[in-house]
């Protein structure tokens, strides 16, 4: 097992960079996610730190030791591809001890490996199966058995769930997270599904253009979204964008004006705002934190200088399971939010919404970025 | 008869599939069928001009059916033309798959400049005709002492084959995903263990399958091995397009010399089929293809 640092790190493409100087260190032992829509770089990194590109400038380390020019056949990696990649030829078996195979490992050694392998991805009884004769998730399995039972000090997970339906993708997150919880090995996973970025890692890395946004723990990405496209992308249903909030001052407070709502303004933000003389921001809320007024636990920061109540039309309701989706309307500007099943909400109605101010995200318009970070800029 | 009680649509497939019978019928077997024939027959079967074939034919001539067979094997040195033929098809074929194959990989998994353009000129290269591409060597070979040689006719069938068996070996590279050998590499295997342990066994169908193009193509050549052979060099092909021209036509002989020529075909043909199942490279990846 290594830790795995990333300095500098570019890579170019006819002028345009795939990857901009990413940096990051990756702890030893740490499940860590990169997530960002196609065409981010997550591959293109994980790629380079496989060996399979070589970076156009910057250095890669595993521990100490510079692997940047290293082969990839030297440098004690274990991957599983996106479309598994199997080898057609051999069966379940032989897939799994391919590599020990090739490494000349003793027979035995082989033998008791392939069947630890076999054990741990739950493959037993198939292990004479032709390929062609697996479901997708018994495929996905052998991909995994045969990556790890190299004991890589390094394991990188190319979009492995992407081609398997809904249901197999749950059973076999928990399953790699369950794995990962037994042999401890460092992961870097690759997804462009938030979702499994915020269930299965230790830590968030989210890529745009080939830059990184945000790194932090599953909490402080969805949190403390540094600016307005991490906050759009982490989260389901997604964040709420109200554009051009004009910011009005009465008596020493501030309040946000969209469209005919108001509401009031965070106490945090008032020194972004001031100091950076904004006149409108954009505000981010999700959709959790919407409620029916008359659900809401009467809030502690109630008093008649802070206005959180805007006055909506229901339009849709989407039950969820436990929760129920209302897609809000006032004028043209439209809200998701999220109260409880039993909530007694009809299509059409007007309906007071609560905003739990507390958790508003203000950006700055022409920048993007999150003002509560302003302190730290 | 039962056949009243046949609704249209089992009429159509009855159809069908007699039609496919007389298909395969004309195709495949009526040729053969005709040179087995007249290599087993008296040589009045043949259609002399203004005659008519005499079928049922006479069978075997001076008693004995296989007397074609036994005078082209005997007065016209067939063993020797047998050896040959084995030996340039043989060749063209090791020679062909050698030259083509590290070619075909290249063209699917590196790209370097003119690359679309070179694989192109193959392809022009291919519907030249053999007469341009026979006579235009000629000078050459005759130079560097090629003629009537078993070398210079295994080059120039060599050449001829390659377009062909480099089109076929780029479509098979081009069916393996790049990820297989990436894969390979991850688990520790060096570039050169990943030809042999992955992409060797996966394109071994396609390469049974360019090495028959190979193999009938040179087996089957008469125009560039006229060209380029000479006596000591000449095929089976040669020899029975012989019988067939100048005055004195023996049909008979050279449908006994063509019903040899059959027998390595369908040989192969059987042997080889055992390894293009057309599920063998499945499995392996997300989505089957």
């Amino acid at each position: 097992m290594a830790a795995v640092t990333l300095k500098n790190l570019s890579k170019m493409y006819a002028k345009v960079a795939a990857n901009d100087n990413i940096n990051m260190k990756i702890e030893e032992g740490e499940f860590i996610t990169l997530v960002g829509p196609s065409g981010c770089g997550k591959t293109t990194t994980l790629r380079m730190i496989a060996g399979l590109l070589s970076p156009s400038s910057g250095s890669i380390f595993f521990d100490d030791e510079d692997v940047t020019h290293t082969p990839t056949q030297n440098r004690g990696i274990g991957m599983v591809f996106q479309d598994y990649a199997l080898f057609p030829h051999l069966n379940v078996w032989d897939n799994i001890g391919f590599g020990l195979k090739i490494q000349k490992y003793p027979k035995d050694q082989v033998k008791q490996r392939v069947r630890q392998g076999v054990e741990m991805v739950n493959l037993i009884g198939l292990e004479g199966r032709a390929l062609s004769e697996l479901s997708g998730g018994q495929r996905q399995r052998v991909a995994l058995a045969r990556a790890l039972v190299m004991e890589p000090r390094v394991f990188l997970l190319d979009e492995p769930l992407s081609n398997l339906d809904a249901k197999l993708r749950l059973h076999m997150r928990t399953e790699l997270k369950r794995i990962h919880k037994r042999i401890g090995v460092t992961t870097i996973y690759v997804t462009h599904d938030q979702v499994e970025a915020m269930t299965l890692s230790n830590r968030v890395i989210i890529m745009l253009d080939g830059k990184i946004q945000q790194k932090g723990t599953p909490k402080e990405v969805y949190e403390k979204p540094i600016n307005r496209f991490v906050g759009g992308f982490m989260g389901s249903p997604p964040m709420n964008f109200l554009e051009n909030c004009e910011i009005i001052r009465e008596n020493d407070h501030l309040f946000l004006v969209v469209k005919g709502i108001r509401f009031s303004v965070p106490r945090h933000f008032y020194r972004a705002i001031e100091r950076l003389n904004l006149s409108t921001v954009t505000t981010g809320i999700r959709p959790e934190d919407l409620s029916d007024r008359n659900d809401a636990v009467t809030s502690q920061y109630k008093s008649h200088m802070l206005d959180d109540t805007i006055e909506m039309t229901i339009d849709v309701i989407e039950p969820i399971g436990a929760n129920k989706l209302l897609d809000l309307y006032h004028k043209d500007l439209r809200l998701s939010a999220i109260v409880k099943a039993d909530s007694s909400v009809l299509p059409d109605q007007h309906i007071n919404i609560k905003v739990n101010l507390e958790r508003i995200h203000l950006f700055d318009p022409k920048t993007e970025e999150s003002l509560a970070y302003f302190d730290k800029l | 008869m039962r056949n009243k009680h046949l609704t249209p649509k089992q009429l159509l497939i009855k159809t069908l599939f007699w039609g496919l019978i007389i298909w395969i019928c004309g195709t495949i077997l009526l040729p053969i069928f005709a040179v087995t024939m007249y290599s087993l027959a008296d040589e009045t079967t043949y259609p002399r001009s203004g005659g008519d074939m005499v079928i049922p034919p006479h069978w075997g001539q001076e008693g004995n059916l296989l007397h074609h067979f036994k005078m082209v094997w005997i007065l016209e040195d067939l063993p020797v033309y047998l050896a040959r033929s084995l030996v340039l098809a043989l060749g063209t074929v090791i020679l062909s798959i050698t030259l083509s194959a590290p070619a075909a990989y290249a063209f699917v998994r590196f790209r370097f400049p003119f690359r679309k353009i070179l694989l192109l000129s193959f392809f022009v290269f291919m519907m030249m005709p053999d007469i341009v591409f026979g006579v235009s060597l000629f000078s050459m070979f005759y130079k560097w002492g090629l003629i009537n040689t078993i070398i210079g006719v295994i080059m120039v069938h060599t050449l001829r084959a390659i377009p062909l068996t480099l089109l076929i070996l780029n479509g098979v590279f081009e069916s393996i995903p790049p990820t297989l050998e990436e894969a390979a590499f991850t688990m520790g295997t060096s570039r050169l263990r990943t030809l042999r342990k992955v992409i060797l066994p996966l394109s071994a169908p396609g390469v049974a399958a360019a090495s028959i193009y190979a193999f009938l193509l040179s087996w089957d050549d008469f125009v560039l091995t006229v060209l380029v052979g000479g006596p000591e060099s000449y095929n089976l092909a040669v020899l029975a397009s012989r019988f067939m021209i100048g005055t004195d036509v023996q049909h008979y002989r050279a449908s006994a010399t063509a019903v040899i020529m059959l027998v390595p075909v369908l040989f192969v043909n059987f042997f080889v089929q055992r390894y293009m199942k057309s599920d063998y490279l499945t499995g392996g990846m997300a989505r089957d293809f």
